[in-house]
């Protein structure tokens, strides 16, 4: 049975088959009945073909409904007898089973049609992008109950702190740069239920605030914090609010872990009514991210020993990079833990204050370049200079297909090559190219044209993963790209940007920013939602920011497409390349995992940006083998995405939208 | 009354090293070395329960691998399980508080005895564990109340040994069903300490001490990434290793409509939870 589209089958021996549901994905979320229904018909008899539904073990016949879409779809075959479409509804049962559609062939052995896994959590309505509107929520919405938890459990967490058997000391140091009052900043450090050790107005005048109930307010005249009671320190903007609970939480994350260096937590932001709104649900520790964005931004916990002697506390950027450089464990908190004042406007001192933490940031770590905010953005593009220009090999498998787009027939291959030579600005690279023995004259043309090196995939059985290490077996680069043919550049410094990255230490793989030909988004990062690998954003537009530019800035995640990767050559052989068991799927997931857990990072990096004709060239599947497989190995990691937040960022599919969602795990 | 206003009673642990378990001598070792660095926090005796060993070769391994770590030794058989062995055990055991480790227990924090002992102590409190559970196995055993069934699971557990060999007088354990219904049936160490008008804490390693509406919320047994696990088991380290779709089906089995939040203020839910 050969596939034309996603979801209608042909066959040789005049089958035809569509599913209209449910929808053709490798995971449905279900309610408790799902719907099946679509159409079957034998072109050879003029009849209906045989139908059977598969799942948990039972065989169901579904019910025989007429379709007169069918009937006028299949005319040219000539008059059908009989109802020629079908439909079920199946009960669903709770936990995830697998749903087959069965089509009976003339011959009489029965082909799979379709397959989802499908996964009910029955004690939750789910939300509208997995299949109904349920128990999503608005920030807004969330906020209204969130408060009243937090006031139930306020005796607790005070009960708590007279048992904890860690007792560090926090002194918050208040930034008064004259763009906002402090007068709420220091008072919401006074109502934390776990009191500060010390409040320090730095860069204004204490005075109005001394001898008020509580703790004692005092000037921080000179970047001096040694004076400053207690181990941690914890900077604040004017203006800035304290959760009354920021304290107890990091407090907390000590008793958990007593030698983290350094904790931050999320933080949303207050509207001229003080309103709360637009929360930043972080990832957990993205050193990359840092590099081009302040995420961490204030109110963290440092631990004082950690930071340089004299240091420019004014410069926050700064405080954070030297910071996470000297610190041994870093913390996340996912919690709000502080309240940002709407209205603090980046000045022309703060691009300068920032870039010039960058520029030392570089300099300590050994590199120089050029760096600009992206836009008006507090987010930075750093521009490396390199001493060397180490090779690189483009490993592309090909399976020499052409296609058709927007009316012109392209060779995938032949385009790939030419657009990489033509407009690629790093010129020390080399193609090695995996082909299966069958490549058009157009194809071998362009590899002869473009110094290819080329070696024949020759098993019958397809299998990318195995081309790729094939293909990685002859590389010489220092460097490898794996790369789909059914690429074209965007951007002609796409390698630059991505090779920036590695005069890091521990970074092991970098991916794309992979638009559709439309210049919508195909790829900006791969998250994991219940589990399962899944493109962050998809579909939004090219020149999308992103969540607190998630789009247009570099990340760190726990995968990203191997439609276009790069890494080094060491590493892959490291690790063994690819997992061949992997023939089909998850294999460009599972090279970043297996990264992971030998402690190297995967990066997004935006501005190397290519065009990606996904699916256009070959069906995307899934094996549901593989799936299983990946599900089994990674489970430990994946369960909880660390860079993702699924409780207040929208899932399946993730878009890096706020919505406050039902608790799973 | 707290620990700060009196002192602190005598403390006996016990760990169950129980050779009819597969694999004994990774999860004895893997006990012993979480033992050996990670400080308990206040004084106590040790006892060692050996048990269930095919040979005297086993047997002299395990005690071997004791050797260096002050400990009394118990002898016992196998009849009885972990239940039964913990009772026979609490018969010798001197201290007045008795803290029970099966084999498959690895402890996670520092303090863990001092962080265990702050929770019992509160005037409130009967019992303390490092997990607990909603979950009910009332479709297997009939006598089981149905979920929620709120329970302290039995791997690692703090209590006055007054009140322990009180819930344990008459109990007979032949098998694995009786080992369930102590732990979580009509009659188990749970509902007799509540009976008595006392609470039960899940510790978390965070010291914190959660009552059951909280169970949920505390990052410990099947709830998040359980990172806040004072105690670990094999229960929490194959639930680590679930795939999703299985993990998403424990923590409804185990937490139900108490894992969100909302359930803290719905006040339906709370009263069965008491």
């Amino acid at each position: 049975m050969k596939r034309l589209g996603a979801t209608q089958i042909a066959g040789e021996e005049g089958i035809y088959c569509v599913i209209d549901r449910p929808k053709p994905r490798a995971i449905n979320y279900a309610r408790r009945p799902v719907q099946i229904a679509g159409w079957a018909v034998d072109t050879k008899t003029l009849s209906r073909a045989n139908v059977r539904i598969l799942y948990r073990g039972e065989t169901l016949e579904p019910n025989r409904v007429r379709r007169r879409d069918a009937e006028a779809a299949n005319a040219k075959f000539g008059k059908f007898v009989g109802l020629l479409g079908f439909e079920m509804e199946v009960k669903t049962a709770a936990g995830a089973h697998m749903l087959r559609v069965e089509v009976q062939l003339p011959s009489g052995r029965w082909a799979c049609v379709y397959r989802s896994l499908l996964v009910r959590l029955p004690w939750i309505s789910l939300p509208s992008k997995m299949s109904s509107r349920g128990e999503v929520r608005s920030y807004r919405e969330w906020l209204v109950s969130d408060e009243l938890v937090a006031r139930h459990e306020r005796d607790q967490l005070i009960a708590h702190m007279d048992i904890m058997t860690e007792r560090p000391q926090f002194s918050a140091v208040i930034l008064s740069n004259g763009k906002l009052d402090p007068a709420e900043t220091v008072a919401s450090v006074k109502r934390q239920i776990y009191p500060a050790a010390g409040i320090y107005i730095f860069g204004g005048d204490s005075g109005e605030f001394s001898g008020q109930r509580g703790t004692n307010v005092q000037t921080l005249q000179v970047d001096d914090l040694a004076d400053v009671p207690g181990e941690f320190v914890i900077f604040l903007n004017a203006g800035s609010v304290l959760r009354e609970t920021a304290l107890y939480e990091f407090a907390n994350a000590l008793n958990i872990e007593p030698d983290i260096d350094l904790i931050y937590g999320d933080h949303d932001h207050l509207d001229d009514k003080g309103e709360r709104h637009n929360p930043f649900f972080k990832p957990d520790w993205s050193p990359d991210y840092l590099e081009a964005y302040n995420y961490i931004d204030e109110a963290a916990a440092i631990r004082k020993e950690k930071l340089p002697v004299s240091i420019d506390i004014s410069n926050q950027y700064d405080v954070a990079l030297r910071a996470t450089e000297a610190a041994g464990k870093i913390c996340h908190v996912s919690k709000i833990v502080h309240h940002r004042r709407d209205g603090d406007v980046l000045t022309a001192r703060d691009h300068r204050m920032n870039i010039e933490a960058l520029r030392g940031r570089l300099h300590r770590t050994g590199r120089s370049g050029e760096i600009q905010p992206i836009g008006d953005n507090a987010a930075y593009k750093v521009n490396l200079v390199r001493s060397a220009s180490p090779k690189i090999s483009i490993v592309i498998p090909t399976a020499s297909m052409s296609i058709d787009l927007e009316g012109r027939k392209i060779d995938l291959l032949a385009n790939c090559l030419a657009s990489i030579a033509e407009q690629s600005t790093y010129r020390n690279i080399e193609f090695v190219v995996v082909d299966n023995g069958d490549l058009t004259d157009t194809a071998s043309a362009s590899i002869q044209k473009h110094a290819a090196k080329r070696i024949t995939y020759t098993e019958p059985k397809f299998n990318v993963a195995k081309k790729l290490n094939l293909g990685a077996s002859i590389a010489g680069g220092d460097l490898l790209v794996l790369l789909n043919d059914d690429i074209e550049i965007a951007a002609p410094d796409w390698l630059e940007r991505m090779l920036d990255h590695f005069e890091k230490a521990n970074v092991g793989v970098v991916g794309a920013k992979l638009l559709y030909p439309d210049n919508h988004i195909q790829h900006v990062g791969v998250v994991h939602n219940f589990g399962s690998p899944d493109h962050v954003r998809r579909l939004f537009q090219r020149d999308d920011l992103g969540y607190f530019f998630s789009t247009c800035a570099p990340r760190n995640y726990l995968g990203v497409t191997g439609a276009c990767m790069m890494t080094r050559r060491s590493i892959y052989a490291a690790v063994g390349g690819y997992t061949e068991a992997l023939a089909v799927s998850f294999n460009d997931i599972d090279y970043c995992l297996k990264l992971r857990e030998r402690q190297f990072r995967c990066v997004y990096e935006p501005r190397a940006e290519l065009y990606h004709f996904e699916s256009k060239s070959r069906e995307a599947k899934m094996d549901w083998d593989e799936y299983q497989y990946f599900l089994d190995t990674w489970a430990h990691l994946t369960a909880q995405d660390p860079f993702y937040n699924e409780r207040g960022l929208s899932v399946a599919p993730p878009t890096w939208e706020v919505e406050m969602n039902p608790r799973v795990l | 009354m707290s620990m700060s206003d009196q002192a602190v009673p005598r403390i006996s642990v016990c760990f169950l090293a129980r050779g009819a378990e597969d694999d004994w001598q990774t999860s004895v070792q893997r006990f012993l070395i979480s033992y050996q660095s990670l400080r308990a926090g206040l004084p106590h005796q040790l006892y060692v329960v050996f048990k269930g060993y095919s040979d005297q070769a086993g047997l002299a391994e395990a005690q071997r691998l004791f050797a260096a770590t002050k400990h009394v030794a118990i002898s016992l058989d196998d009849r009885s399980l972990d239940i039964g062995a913990y009772i026979e055990a609490a018969k010798q055991m001197t201290g007045e508080l008795v803290c029970f480790f099966n084999t498959h227990s690895e402890i996670l924090g520092k303090d863990w005895l001092l962080k265990l002992t702050r929770n019992l102590l509160n005037d409130s409190v009967g019992l303390v564990g490092a997990t607990g559970s909603f979950e009910s196995l009332s479709g297997t055993i009939k006598a089981i109340s149905r979920f929620p069934n709120i329970h302290i699971r039995s791997n690692a557990f703090l209590v006055r040994k007054e009140h322990f060999l009180a819930a344990a007088q008459g109990v007979k354990i032949s098998g694995k069903a009786d080992g369930y219904l102590f732990e979580s049936g009509p009659a188990s160490l749970t509902r007799f300490v509540r009976g008595l008008g006392l609470g039960v804490r899940v510790v978390g390693r965070n010291g914190r001490g959660y009552p059951p509406p909280w169970w949920p919320h505390s990052d410990t047994f099947r709830s998040r990434g359980q990172g806040n696990l004072l105690v670990g088991d094999n229960q929490t380290r194959r639930f680590r290793l679930m795939p999703w779709p299985e993990k998403a089906q424990n923590v409804r089995n185990t937490w139900g409509p108490y894992l969100e939040e909302t359930a803290l203020l719905n006040e339906a839910y709370q009263r069965q939870l008491l």
